[in-house]
């Protein structure tokens, strides 16, 4: 009995892990839910400081028409998703009833390389060419991700049946917040009519570099400062990532698949 | 050994500080000159008492090793500021050196590390447990030990990218738990109790469709969980009997920080009320129980509650003050506003005071 907390407080550290890495084998046995090769334009490296010796990359991705705000989070979507819209955004209410508003859970469609990659380039491209003086340059296409957010759902079963293509459409967690804008920072008369709209807050990043690949990433960047890879990425049942395979050269990324 | 001050035996090193300490003052005080004119010992019993006084601190130290003066308390509390001190930067030393190699580690020995490191630091703090009394080694490696699963956790969820959980709360705050009472350490006990008030508040945020990290923008369910905190001693007794305290004080400390948030972010509640007059809410319920705390810290001897509820008083009456004065009022009759509501609170205190001290003498 005098021993008991202590066997107890092993068996805690015990249970602990064993939970945790029962978790990583069952999101990594079974059925990917997507599988797809992606570029260090989606997955840029990670510097970390000089105490910490890991690599990581990070998952970059980008809203629709590249303001932060997604069209199709329109206020049916929103209400789907569980946000309470009852109030209407032109209401004198609306801006405080929206702010408490806290943002919620969901699952989001992400597309690699498609026709909303085309569109959200076409926006900032007309963006370019509308402003005055220059003061919008035509951005380094080859720093951009081409991973666009392009669906939400709470289920993700009903995403993924949504959007079939496993290799070109990623489904992941995310964390959706909701906005009224009045407008209120435009001059009387050049406002548009408000609006209730959604927004992508958070999307889990963090994707973890395992030996062999960090070794040679690492020896790469000493090497020649930059680099670019293709990165084949695999998500689990959990929606959790894991590198399958590394690829330095990145043209070819045949030999990933 | 004789009994303390309750009729029992000191089963702890804080009751037998606390009756050594008696024992001394008895000593000092036995010897004022004051004292000889009302109360005089005859030789003999002068004899016996400080015979019966050093046995008494003897027995004390050797089986609790309390300080039996003045200079050995001041050196105590030396060490134990070193020894928390020391410990803080002994786990982030630890956390530190295993970050700066376990990138080049493969996965198999990154996992091994994290799982080993606190059993073996939770194997240290035992063996220093068996072997000391003071519990200064055994308090750090205790620390170690829980800073290393916290590590061990973090660092899974990394290696595997695994989403982060309210999950990790449990656990941590079991252990920190679990450490707590099986070594008596408070420090630990504040970080158990923490924890595990963060994963209650945690869970319901995540059960209600929302980020479980975003339980902190919801201060009522963390005042709700921080009350109930507060309660567990009322019900739940212990054989470590300095604990109820920390419920008392890290129960009272969370609550009124709540309100504090509420009173000033309205926003963040979840009553159906505009922002401001939920902020009003608070400020009067802030008020209240900060009040009603100090009643009830001085009634039940509660130091602890009585200096936490005080200073938010204190908090909450100048936070209004500010809101309704500071915009209109000259600076400088402000502050001497500020300065009367102080002198006019140390009045109504010693007032509040004098009438317990008549009560006690009646």
């Amino acid at each position: 009995m005098k021993r008991a907390s202590l066997v107890v407080a092993a068996v805690l550290i015990v249970i602990a892990n064993s939970v945790a890495l029962i978790h990583a084998w069952r999101n990594r046995s079974g059925k990917a839910t997507s599988d797809l090769i992606l570029t260090d334009r989606e997955l840029p490296l990670v510097y970390s400081s000089e105490d910490d010796s890991a690599v990581g990359l990070t998952l970059s991705w980008r809203a629709s028409n590249d303001t932060g705000i997604d069209s199709w989070l329109n206020v049916a979507r929103l209400r789907a998703l569980g946000f309470d819209t009852s109030v209407s955004p032109s209401s004198a209410d609306a801006p405080e009833f929206y702010r408490r508003e806290r943002p919620r859970r969901a699952f989001v469609a992400l597309e690699y390389n498609g026709p909303a990659w085309e569109k959200a380039r076409a926006f900032i491209s007309k963006q370019v060419s509308n402003s005055r003086d220059g003061i919008v340059r035509e951005p380094d296409w080859d720093k951009f991700s081409r991973l666009v957010v392009i669906d939400a759902d709470l289920d993700s079963a009903r995403l993924r049946t949504d959007h079939p293509d496993t290799a070109h459409v990623l489904i992941v967690p995310a964390v959706i917040g909701i906005a009224a804008d009045r407008f209120d920072y435009l001059p009387e008369g050049h406002r548009p009519a408000p609006t209730l709209s959604g927004f992508i807050r958070e999307i889990p990043s963090s994707v973890h570099v395992p030996l062999p690949f960090s070794e040679e990433l690492r020896a790469r960047v000493r090497r020649n400062g930059s680099v670019r890879y293709n990165v084949r990425l695999r998500y689990g049942a959990s929606f959790e990532p894991w590198i399958v395979g590394f690829d330095f050269t990145p043209d070819d990324p045949a030999h990933l698949r | 050994m004789e009994s303390t001050g309750s009729g029992r035996p000191p089963r702890a090193q804080h009751e037998a500080q606390e009756r050594a300490d008696r024992i001394r003052l008895l000593q000092q005080e036995l010897a004022q000159p004051e004292l000889l004119e009302v109360l005089t010992l005859t030789p003999e019993q002068s004899h016996r008492f400080h015979d019966w006084a050093q046995t008494q601190l003897r027995l004390l130290a050797n089986d609790f090793d309390v300080d039996t003066n003045a200079s050995q308390k001041r050196a105590s509390w030396g060490m134990r500021i070193a020894s928390t001190l020391g410990a803080f930067a002994i786990c982030t030393a630890v956390v530190l050196f295993f970050l700066h190699f376990w990138g080049y580690l493969a996965t198999v020995w990154q996992v091994s590390i994290v799982m080993l490191l606190p059993l073996v630091m939770l194997g240290g703090a035992e063996f220093a447990f068996r072997r000391e009394r003071t519990l200064y080694f055994t308090g750090l490696l205790a620390l170690v030990s829980f800073a290393s699963f916290v590590m061990n956790l973090a660092v899974l969820g990394d290696i595997f990218n695994i989403v982060s959980t309210e999950r990790a709360l449990l656990a941590w705050g079991a252990f920190a738990m679990i450490l707590a009472y099986r070594y008596g350490l408070r420090l630990m006990l504040a970080i158990g109790l923490l924890l595990l008030m963060s994963y209650a508040a945690a869970v319901w945020t995540a059960q209600l469709g929302y980020r479980w990290i975003d339980f902190s923008d919801r201060p009522e369910l963390n005042a709700m969980v921080a009350a109930l905190t507060f309660c567990v001693p009322l019900r739940i007794s212990s054989r470590h009997s300095d604990f109820p305290a920390v419920y008392r004080l890290v129960g009272s400390i969370v609550f009124f920080t709540c309100l504090l948030y509420l009173a000033e972010s309205g926003a963040a509640s979840f009553l159906p009320l505009s922002s401001r007059n939920v902020e009003r809410v608070y400020e009067a319920v802030g008020l209240v129980t900060s009040a009603c705390g100090i009643w009830l810290g001085i009634r039940r001897q509660w130091n602890g509650l009585v200096n936490v509820s005080a200073a938010f008083f204190v908090i909450f009456l100048y936070s209004r003050l500010y809101h309704w004065w500071w915009d209109w009022m000259p600076k400088y009759l402000f502050f001497a506003a500020i300065g009367a509501i102080g002198i006019l609170l140390v009045l109504l205190f010693r007032s509040a005071r004098g009438r317990v001290l008549k009560g006690a003498g009646a």
